[in-house]
This record gives C-alpha cells, structure tokens and sequence, in this order.
C-alpha cells in the first residue's frame, strides 16, 4: 500500500516533468491530431479545362513573365480569338469576335470577381486601371457566353483576372524598368498567424504608340492593398482597396491643310479606386457562403473635348469644353456553395448593384440603374466519364427590362485524357447608360447622338459549341480545340442620320443587326525540360456575317434631302449606307485567320529566353467607315531576354530585356480615321531591374 | 480479408487465454484523441470479451503486469518504471527518441505514423507516372536517408528543401514547389504547424502540386490524400498485441499500424485534373503492395 501511494505520487511528479519535457523535445505527434481550417475551400478551387462548361484560357504567371507584356489588353494577344487593338496606347479596344466600337462593350472584365466594366459607356478604363500586372496571379478568360456562372453581360465570354493572395507576398520586391517604357514597382507583403497582407505602389509610364501622329503619352500612379484575415477556422476576411491616378494624352496630328476635332492635343487625367470586402464562411459540411460587398468609382477628366465640331474645326475656343464623367459601382453579393455528396454541387446566390454616372456632356441629369441577378450553376459528375453543368441567370436590368440566360453543357471523358464536350449557352447584354440616357442636347460627342426614339431592348446571344480536350501526358502536350456558332440578336447599333430635321444629321443607337459568327479555335501546349520550358500556341480561322433585325428609323424615308444627294430619297442614303457601311463589311470585322504562339526556354539556372509570335489577318472594326485603311495583316515578334543575378533562392534579382516587334512588321492599328490607323507599330525595347527582398 | 484473419487470430487467442486476466495500468491523459482511444479500446475488448482489465494506473500501479501508455507524454512516464510498456499513440520518431534516453527492455510500441514504404506506395497509386517528389525539412537533423533509397528503388527522385535562418518558408516553397510533381507532408512542427499550413496549401496549389497529408484533417483542409490510421484502427491492433502479451509474456517488436485508411480530396483531385480513384481500391492496392515486399516496417 505504501509502495503504492509513493509510486503513484513518484508518477504524479514525473508526469509533472515530463508534461514540461515532452512539450519542449517531442511535441510532433500532436500534428496527428491538429485541427486545420478549410484552406482550399469551394470556390478557391477551378474546375479544369476539361469539365468547365465553356472554352477557357488561362493565363497564368509564368505565360505573363514571357509575354513580356506590361498591361492586361496585350495579355489577350495570347486568347485564341480575342481582338487586341488600340485606338491609342490610351485606349485600348479588347473583344472577343473582333466586332466592336471603341468602348467594346460586349464583355465581362472581372477583377477579383468585381466587375470593372463601368457606366456610363459600358466599357473598361484599361489605362487607369488600379491593378499592377505584378499582381496578377492569373487571367481566366471565358470564351463565349457565360452568364450562368459570371453574371450579367458575360457576352460574348469574361475575362476574370485574379489577383495574387494577400500571402503570396512574404518580403519585399522592387522592380525598375528604363526604356521605351519607364516604370518602378515596390511591393511588399506579410504572413502571419491572423493577418496577411500585401501592399503594391507603382508608376507606369511609357510615350505612347507613336507621337509622329498621336499625343498619348501616359503616366499613372498606382496603389493597391490587400489584407485577408482568419479570425477562426471557419472564416476568412478580406480587404482589398486600390486607386490610380493619371496623366493621358490625347489628340491625333492632323492631315495638312485639315483641322479635326480630335486634333488638339491636351492631356487628360483620370482618377480610380475601388474597396472590396468579402467575407468566406466555410460551414462544417464542407458548404460555404461568400459575401461581397464592393464599391468601384472613376473620374475622368478632359479639358479640352471638342463639343461643336463647326467651331472646332475652325480652332475657335468656344467649340471646346471641360469634360467631366463620373462614374460609380455599388454592389453587394451573396454566394453559396453546396454539395450533394461527391458528386453534385451548386453554386447559387445573388446581387443588388447601383450603377452611377454622372457626365454633364453627355447626360441632362445623372443616371442611376439599380439591377439585381439571381443565379444558379450545378455542377454534376453523372459518372466518372460524365460531367453535366447547367445553370442560369435572371436578371433584372434596372432599364425594365428581365431577362432569363440559361446554359448546359456535357464534358464526356472517353478516357481519362479525351473529352469531347457539347454545349449549348446564352446571355444577354443591357444597353449601356450612354445609349440609353443620352441628351438631346448632349455634346460629348460634338453633337453627333441624339437620343433612342424607342426604348432600347438587350442584346441576345446564344452559343452552340463542341469542342475536344486532349492530354498526352507522354509527349507533355495538351490540344484543345473547339468550334462554335454564336447567334447575336437585337444588336445595338447606329441608327443612321436619324433626325433628318438636324443639320448636323446625328445618329443614334436602336436594335436593329442579327449577326452570326462562327469559328474554329486550337490551342496546342507543349511542355518539356522537366516542365520548366513550355509552348503554348493558338490558331483560329472565323467569320462574320450580319442582317439587319430591325429597321433602321429613316430607312424608308421618301424624302429628297440635298445634302446627301439630291437625286436619292433620304431612305435610299440610308439603305445605301447600311448596306456599304455596315453589312457588306461586317466579315471584316473579324480576322480569317489570326493565331499566337509563345515559347519559353530556360537556359541552365539563370538564363530564360522567350519569344512571342503574333498574326491576325485584315480586320476592320464595327465603327470604321470603309474609305478608312483597315488594319492590315499583322506578323509581330516579341522577345524578352531574362538573367537570374543570384543563385540563392532569397535575394533573387532579374534583368530582363524585352523587345517588341523584333522584326519592325509594318501592321496598322485600331482607326476611325484614316491618320489614325495608318500608323505602323514601331519597333520598341526596355529593360526591367527586379530585386526581391 | 485481413480483418478477418485478424479476427481469428484474436479467438484463438482468447481460448488459449488463462483465466487470470491480464492487469493493465493505462497511462493517458486527458487529451481528446487520448480519451477516445481508451473508450475505443474498451469497447473493442468488451466486443470480444478479452481477458484484460483496463486500470488506471494511479489505481492498479503494484499489481499490474504491462502498463499501456497513451501519447508521448504518458510514455516518458512509463518508461520509468520497471513494468514492460507498451506504448501507443507515439510516433517512430518520438518512440524510438525515448527509448534511446532511458534504454530498456521489454517495451514495444505501435507507431501512431505510417511506415514510409506505405505512403511512398500511395503515391505511387496516385501517380503512375511520377517522377519527382518534393519534402520539407525544418533543419538539418532530419534523416531522410530511408525514403531516399525508399524512392529510389522505384526509380524516383527526392528534392528537398530545408529551411534555414536565411530560408524562410515562402522561399523555400517557392524554390521547391515549381520543380516538383507532389509536395509530402512528412510531421515537422516547425513546417506543418496549423498556423502554415494555410500558407503551403495555398502555394502548392497555386503552383499546381498536390500535397499528400498524414491526417483526415489534411484531406479536410485541401490535401489531395492522406494515408493514416483511425483510433478505431490502432485500438484495435492494441487489444490483439495486448492478448498476444497475455499469452506468452512478452511483447511484440514494435510495429507500424497494421490496417489503414486512404483519404483522397474529391474536389482538389478535379481541380488539379488528377484521375480520381477508388478509395477502397487504393487501400487494397497499397496492402497488396505491402505483401508484395514493399514493407519496411522498421
């Protein structure tokens, strides 16, 4: 008994020491039993290529590192399909199907799931964009409708740019480039147990395409800030906050002897800046729920737009005015994920917006739209060779008008490595603000848009595709190739010379085209030198064709207007006009052929070497008149030269030089007028310092 | 199959039992995964009505004849007694640490972690045509010697990464994980704390790697699988090695835990375009591997 107690009180003691030495020298085996939150949780996992409902392209970091490319519109040189052009470096023009106007409003642009697709024009502020392409962790680019999953005016596709993590960042980097191009980035991030963060502030500037005839020089400044806090196991917030500020030139160099209302040069200025909150719950279940609350806001500034193109012409002052547009998103979104066991889930929620704008040229008041959107997707493996997505959106679009986009697809693997996949989608597009609300009186554009005569309707568009997705892990290569018939309905489009009172013949907008494309798109990746050294190229053939669906307002007019021509109906002008303008050009509006190619190879431990090739054939885009130069055929190199300094894996330091348009390939650009799309892209070089700390 | 056998086995036992049954002192603390294993203990002995009295060991310290020390802490106490041990919960780094401090006979352990031939033979499973496998170390200290020739018998590559003052995780993770086709997780508190783990599952994804984990927890949190054995497992493993004990006095070799589970991410496997797989089928192929000679129990 006594040996007893004395050995229990013996253990008792030992125990006591033990807990204190065990804690110290062996604590390991409690990893066995630890807890750990939900990292990759729903929606931080994608779906793969080859079970997505839609065409995808993904550009992820190491194909930006490549490309060498400094800003998103030239990032989309590598999306089979996807026109790139720029009315000046200031104005760049993305859109998938080529057909497009200056504002290219016919698809999503989502930063971090917010869209940056702005009232009132409908387009995206590339240049003062408060995202530093350093920043960028990846671009998924849906090719095609995708309203069930990515919202409203997921048009003709999305393009979805994610940013790095806020923990991605753990240290310092500072990056300097001289050159063509004169631009300095420092970024710094943190990790820790609750909070991360990372913090980038930047200067970008370069002169612009080419200032023998465009003044479009260009400098911003840029912040953006993002923290993500795990209070619990359960739940991740996130901040993220941005801004920019920037100088942009603008004015094209006149003709002799000719004075356009473009032609003065003056520098413009505009202002961003955007908050997100999301907030992620993970439920026990492996469901979760995402909130997301963003405000996005933009300020443009021009001080010397032309309002009366008589007076401008004749460089009288009082044909000139200070150009202010305001613009502003609100919105607040709610998105939940749940899982039907291993092989079903959905994703399902909704949004409430509040578009803003505010642009005394343009408008007689300010606008604001309020849409919301309800959504569901369902993603279904019927068997392990099956996938089903099926979803859909309604939307009401805060211009009376709600509209239903649904969408279904079937990826079937018939092994593991091919899948054909069939599908069918459809979205729609509300008329922007400026279409809509513009003033009668409005000057913005010289005069030259009066208001609809009948209320606008949205756009339609519905997609048919089937595409084959192959991997041959073996050869390191990966095919995907699909071809597509795209039906687009109600487009809204210039509604010519409609008020036949007004001298100056103004245009307004109406739904008046049906266009079809179709196209054939291939995308071959090609891996090799242990993954390190990649090729990724594309090729699309396509074409366009266009009918009109409406009729255009003074289409049938019997009048006899002399200043047209004196000898024809006012309706017969506008019939010609339609007819030479718009239908009989409408297969240029894409290219027949275009294609990129991007090959990157590593060179020992410290040399990378890569190259990018880019074509398209003739284009003309949707608002050039066809006595003005198309864009012609382009064949451009660009190579980008790197040298790793350091061996260490901390303190890594780059050199890297980049050279665009190696072989000085004389293509034209972007144009609504002839000295505007003349000019060739020149031959251009930097050089880019980045040190990480 | 191989439950079954168990189970025969445990009978045979049992009949060969004496009547007097075994006196075992436990030594476990409070810890949740600690409790629950006494219970699952319990009840795997009550199921087969085994001859083995569970005690405390404040209680029943004089008269036992094996004391069952639970977790690590309870096994440092154990250690130093006279009693023979048998430690359970304990990993093969722990218990054979401990053992090498206070060297004595007559003490066994069934290890808490996998044996190394077992989780090189799931990724094997998973990836047919791997080529290139990645680890972390905190320091130096670590002998990775036996998955070395391990994977290098099956005609794979180790690349490792070990974190110094200089190196810290990001970086490390950033020079391994573009050059590497799976991330495993092999227990370093230094590396896999809860705090980081966060941090690596989010980088390897990114960087599109796979990480393999040694916990159902890990496969919660986005491993793409694990292979580890559940308290239900190693009780079970217990009550035979303790009538094993009962019968002939004298304890087993150490071993690994016997039966296991494979745990694969459904969704981390789509997202990372890994070709799912049976469960259950990965289980009978990793035993049939171990059969096959795959297995290095020690």
């Amino acid at each position: 008994m006594n040996v007893s107690f004395s050995l229990t009180l013996l253990s008792l003691a030992l125990l006591y020491q033990s807990t204190a030495n065990a804690e110290e020298t062996v604590p390991q085996d409690d990893l066995f039993f630890q807890s750990l939150p939900i990292v990759l949780t729903a929606s931080r996992l994608s779906q793969p290529v080859s079970e997505a409902p839609s065409a995808m392209t993904v550009i992820n970091r190491e194909m930006i590192d490549a490309s060498g490319f400094r800003s998103v519109p030239e990032l989309m040189r590598l999306v089979p399909g996807m026109y790139v052009g720029f009315a000046d470096a200031n104005r760049p023009v993305v859109s998938f199907h080529g057909s497009a106007d200056e504002y290219a409003h016919r698809m999503q642009i989502l930063i971090d799931g917010r869209s940056v697709y702005m009232p009132p024009f409908g387009n995206v502020g590339w240049a003062d964009l408060p995202l530093m392409v350093e920043d960028i962790d990846r671009i998924e680019v849906v090719r095609g409708p995708a309203s069930a999953s990515h919202g409203t005016n997921s048009f003709y596709g999305v393009i979805n740019i994610i940013t790095r993590d806020a923990m991605s960042q753990n240290g310092g980097s500072v990056s300097a480039t001289g050159g063509y191009a004169s631009d300095f980035s420092v970024r710094y991030g943190k990790v820790s147990e609750q909070v991360d963060f990372r913090l980038s502030a930047g200067y970008r500037s370069d002169a612009g395409l080419n200032n023998n005839v465009y003044n479009d020089h260009n400098a911003t400044k840029l912040v953006n800030f993002r923290a993500s806090f795990h209070p619990s196991e359960q739940d991740n917030l996130e901040l993220q906050l941005g801004g920019s500020d920037g100088l942009y030139g603008m004015g094209i160099r006149d003709r002799v002897g000719e004075v356009r209302r473009d032609s003065v040069f003056r520098d413009t200025t505009s202002q961003s800046q955007f908050e997100l909150l999301t907030w992620l719950h993970n439920w026990s279940d492996n469901d979760e729920s995402k909130l997301t609350y963003s405000n996005t806001f933009r300020s443009a500034q021009d001080p010397k737009l032309c309002v009366n193109t008589g007076l401008c012409d004749q460089l009288n002052p009082l044909g000139f005015a200070v150009s202010n547009v305001i613009s502003q998103r609100n919105e607040l979104g709610l998105q939940n994920t749940h899982a039907f066991g291993e092989n079903n889930r959905l994703v399902w929620g909704g949004n409430v917006r509040r578009d803003y704008a505010n642009a005394s040229l343009l408008f007689t008041q300010s606008y604001t739209v309020n849409p919301w959107q309800i959504f569901a997707h369902d993603e279904w493996h019927i068997s392990s060779a099956a996938v089903l997505n099926i979803g859909g959106m309604l939307e009401n679009n805060g211009m009376n008008s709600q509209d239903f986009s649904p969408r279904a697809s079937l990826s079937y693997h018939f092994t593991p490595q091919q899948t054909v996949r069939v599908g069918i989608s459809t979205a729609t597009r509300s008329p922007a603000m400026f279409e809509a609300y513009v003033s009668a009186n409005n000057t913005y554009f010289g005069g030259a848009y009066v208001p609809p005569l009948e209320s606008l309707r949205p756009e339609h568009v519905i997609s048919r595709e089937i595409a084959y997705l192959g991997e041959f892990p073996s050869l390191g290569m990966t095919l995907d190739s699909r071809a597509y018939v795209d039906e687009v309905n109600d487009l809204i489009w210039w509604d010519k010379f409609v008020d036949p009172t007004n001298s100056s013949y103004p245009d307004s907008y109406k739904n008046l085209l049906a266009a079809e494309y179709r196209g054939w798109e291939t995308t071959v990746k090609y891996r090799w030198d242990e993954g390190r050294s990649f090729l990724s190229a594309n090729f699309v053939l396509q074409s366009a064709s266009a009918r009109l669906s409406g009729t255009p307002t003074q289409y049938n007019n019997p009048n006899v207007i002399a200043n047209f021509d004196p000898t024809q109906a006012y309706g017969a002008v506008v019939r010609a006009y339609y007819q030479d303008q718009y239908l009989n050009q409408f297969s240029q509006s894409v290219p027949a052929q275009s294609g990129s190619l991007l090959w990157s190879q590593h060179l020992g431990n410290q040399w990378k070497i890569s190259l990018g090739y880019y074509f398209r054939g003739l284009v003309r885009v949707g608002d050039v008149s066809n006595d003005v130069t198309p864009e012609y055929r382009m064949r451009r190199i660009d190579v980008r030269i790197a040298k790793r300094l350091n061996e260490s894996v901390r303190n890594n330091a780059e050199v890297a030089l980049v050279i665009q348009n190696l072989t000085q390939d004389q293509y034209t650009n972007y144009g609504t007028l002839n000295e505007k799309a003349a000019p060739y892209f020149t031959q251009r070089a930097w050089l880019t310092t980045t040190i990480d700390f | 199959m191989i439950k079954l056998l168990f189970i025969c086995f445990l009978i045979a036992f049992v009949n060969a039992a004496q009547a007097a049954p075994l006196r075992v002192a436990v030594l476990a603390d409070d810890a949740p995964p600690f409790k629950e294993f006494m219970q699952l203990l319990q009840q795997e002995i009550d199921r087969q009505a085994l001859p083995i009295m569970l005690n405390s060991y404040a209680a029943d310290a004089e008269s036992a004849d094996l004391i069952l020390a639970v977790g690590v802490k309870s096994a440092t106490l154990a250690v130093k007694t006279r009693l023979p041990v048998l430690t359970v919960l304990v990993s093969k780094v722990t218990a054979d640490a401990l053992l090498l401090q206070q060297p004595r006979k007559n003490t066994a352990a069934i290890y808490l972690d996998q044996p190394l031939a077992r989780q090189v033979a799931l990724l094997e499973a998973i990836f047919p045509h791997l080529q290139k496998v990645g680890i972390l170390n905190a320091d130096d200290s670590a002998d990775r010697a036996e998955l070395k020739h391990l994977l290098r018998s099956k005609k794979l590559k180790l690349l490792q990464q070990t974190l110094t003052p200089e190196l810290s995780l990001a970086n490390a993770l950033e020079a391994l994980l573009p050059s590497v086709e799976v991330l495993l997780a092999l227990p370093d508190t230094l590396i896999y704390s809860s705090q980081n783990i966060r941090f690596i599952l989010l980088s390897a994804y990114r960087n599109r790697v796979p990480l393999i984990g040694f916990s159902r927890n890990y496969v919660a949190a986005g491993a793409l699988a694990a292979v580890f054995s559940t308290s239900t497992q190693i009780a079970t493993q217990t009550a035979f090695t303790l009538v094993a004990f009962a019968n002939n006095r004298s304890l087993m070799a150490s071993q690994y835990p016997q039966d296991f589970d494979v745990l694969m991410n459904t969704q981390v496997a789509r997202a990372l375009n890994i070709p799912l797989q049976d469960t259950a089928q990965l289980k009978k192929q990793l035993k049939l591997h171990l059969f096959a000679g795959g297995a290095s129990n020690e």
